[in-house]
């Protein structure tokens, strides 16, 4: 079921969407009217052996320099998890708890020394390293 | 009665209504069905009462494949050639092969036994007697004991394997087999040819010989070739000395030899699961030995989905000193994952579980993987086998579906994480062969797709029949000694009504 703004037209919702989607950086302004490094820090709060992690992450940004990137990074992220700064934070545990199953469950995995990663939690890792650098 | 051929007469002669070639868990397992029959039995085994070094090298030879760089004495050691054959080296593993082992599936060559699981069913639970396990039937049994690891996984099962104390067959019924008034096992005695009429639909006599030079003819109506999937295959090529062989017309004797590879896959962390782990491990509590061992297969659903091979994942705790690199931190990473997504049991009470992660895999039976003989002869003037024994494409690309599916599994349910070789060679690299020799005698209805009939009988040849893995047309991911010994008893009734 996809959600809507109350008292919007399917029709209206699905014009609305495709103007958007042709006007260029549409998806990318959604996703940086944030600071990435918020999502960093939602990320520390929940998460509570977040030096062990940044150990991890580092080895996460050297198997795959293409997740090295805060922005990016985070951007990834938001979007996979529909975050926003405003989330509670049961919701976000929820939220990447369900995406990490999906990724398992999708095959969407990082391999990091060998080690199989659910590809949201290896750049969860990543965005912690890289953001307290 | 138990006899050592250096004790008869230079050169002897015995009668009888079955001979049985070789003294280890198939041909024990019939000579002891029959001791009670009336039918005089004369058992000959190659080896004595204990391991020897001379006559453990009658079984030497060249080998090559996949597994086998490192192991040029494979075929030396794979088997033990004295009373009691391989089960003196048996682990004691017990399980019954699955349902869909049998049947005739298009993704595997050569699939399917002509025989219905149904029908050794009887012959299981003598079987399991034998082998002093309970009979247990995991379709059947399971369902109180399935361990939580992945609950109702849609692509695994949680199976289990009866751990068999050992029973050493030769120990455990050498002295009950000795005292039987029809039963000779004659120790020391080397079989060198059977010998059959001029028709060759029927073996006459069977020739022996001891290292020392003693000879000994064994005439009877019927010969049951007991000695593993390596010797059964010699023997039957080295008959006659001819070349032709016996029950080798459509040259099949010798191929599809199987093995199951060992597969040291990697490691595994587990955040608060240990618990759940337990009956996966190899000790109990205290350190005491298990008698039940559970391991995770891949299900009937996901092999025919995406048209994999058997296999079963087993798990055995490692000390930290041997978790690879990054384990803690990937730890840590699990843990966090599993609290935030509320999973975790209880934390008081869980605790971690850091383990090697290993696979028994079938493979597919392919006719190049075979047993040949060569040009040299051992010092009983015998030809010496070679094999070639390589893991093909598709046993390969199983496995790898296999563990994709665990990877999956496991991951998707918060369980563990795994660490794994990333290229397939360093796998091969780490992983041994299991000593299961399988194949090379295969089971089928008719002589152009193997070697003997669903009596075990070699097609074309009136009474000569043949026990022990060497039979089966498919390997499964089941150590062989239940089912093989299984099909030994039924062979062995078979013969009881056939001879009376």
């Amino acid at each position: 079921m996809t959600m809507r703004p109350r008292g919007m037209a399917r029709r209206e919702v699905v014009l609305v969407f495709a103007a958007a989607a042709a006007a260029p950086g549409f998806f990318v302004s959604c996703r940086r009217r944030f600071d990435p490094r918020a999502l960093a820090a939602a990320l520390a709060a929940r998460l509570r052996r977040d030096d062990a992690l940044r150990t991890l992450g580092r080895a996460v940004v050297a198997a795959h320099p293409d997740e090295s990137g805060v922005d990016a990074l985070a951007e990834r992220l938001a979007t996979d998890l529909g975050w926003t700064p405003d989330m509670p934070g049961e919701e976000f545990d929820r939220r990447l708890g369900e995406r990490i199953r999906d990724d398992f469950r999708h095959d969407r995995i990082l391999v990091v020394d060998s080690w199989r990663l659910a590809a949201s939690e290896a750049r969860v890792a990543a965005l912690l390293a890289l953001s307290s650098e | 009665m138990l006899l050592d051929i250096a004790d008869l007469e230079p050169v002897a002669t015995f009668a009888a209504d079955l001979c049985v070639v070789g003294g280890g868990p198939a041909g024990l397992s019939i000579a002891r069905e029959l001791s009670s029959s009336r039918l005089r039995v004369v058992v000959l085994e190659s080896g004595g009462l204990e391991l020897d070094g001379e006559t453990q090298h009658l079984y030497s030879g060249p080998c090559r494949g996949t597994l086998l760089a490192g192991l040029s004495g494979y075929l030396a050691t794979s088997r033990l050639r004295y009373l009691g054959g391989a089960s003196n080296h048996w682990q004691g593993w017990c399980r019954r092969h699955d349902a869909l082992d049998y049947e005739v599936r298009d993704w595997v060559l050569e699939s399917g036994w002509p025989l219905e699981l149904e029908r050794l069913g009887p012959y299981y639970h003598r079987a399991s007697e034998l082998c002093r396990v309970p009979d247990f039937d995991d379709h059947r049994d399971a369902s109180t004991l399935r361990a939580a690891l992945l609950g109702e996984d849609p692509d695994f099962e949680t199976t289990f394997f009866h751990m068999s104390p050992p029973v050493r067959f030769g120990e455990a019924f050498g002295g009950e087999l000795a005292g039987a008034p029809d039963v000779r096992v004659v120790l020391h005695a080397n079989v060198l040819d059977l010998r059959t009429d001029r028709s060759r639909r029927r073996v006459t006599a069977v020739d022996a010989a001891s290292l020392g030079g003693r000879r000994l003819t064994v005439r009877s109506r019927g010969v049951v070739l007991a000695c593993g999937g390596i010797e059964n295959a010699r023997l039957l090529l080295a008959a006659g000395g001819d070349g032709l062989g016996l029950g080798n017309e459509r040259d099949l004797v010798g191929r599809y030899f199987m093995d199951h590879p060992s597969v040291h896959l990697g490691q595994l962390v587990m955040p608060y699961w240990r618990h759940l782990m337990r009956p996966y491990g190899y000790l109990g509590a205290g350190g005491r030995r298990q008698t039940v061992r559970a391991a995770l297969r891949t299900s009937e659903a996901l092999q025919r989905r995406e048209r994999l091979l058997n296999a079963v994942f087993v798990f055995d705790p490692i000390g930290a000193e041997e978790a690879p690199e990054l384990a803690p931190e990937v730890m840590a990473l699990a843990t966090d994952v599993l609290q935030l997504a509320e999973e975790h049991p209880d934390p008081a009470n869980g605790s971690n579980f850091v383990g090697a992660l290993r696979a028994e895999i079938e493979q597919i039976p392919d006719p190049e993987n075979r047993v040949t003989l060569t040009d040299e002869r051992d010092a009983l003037g015998m030809p010496r086998a070679a094999l070639r024994w390589t893991i093909g494409e598709q046993d390969e690309a199983s496995l790898q579906g296999s563990v994709r599916a665990l990877v999956r599994s496991l991951g998707s349910r918060l369980r563990a994480r795994v660490h794994l070789p990333e290229e397939i060679g360093a796998i091969w690299e780490a992983s041994v062969p299991s000593n299961h020799h399988m194949g090379t005698t295969r089971m089928s209805t008719t002589p152009d797709r193997g070697v003997v009939d669903t009596d075990c009988r070699v097609h074309g040849i009136d009474n000569l029949w043949i026990a022990g893995s060497s039979v089966f047309p498919t390997s499964g991911c089941s150590n062989p000694t239940l089912t093989l010994i299984a099909l030994a008893l039924r062979l062995a009734d078979h013969l009881k009504e056939l001879l009376a």
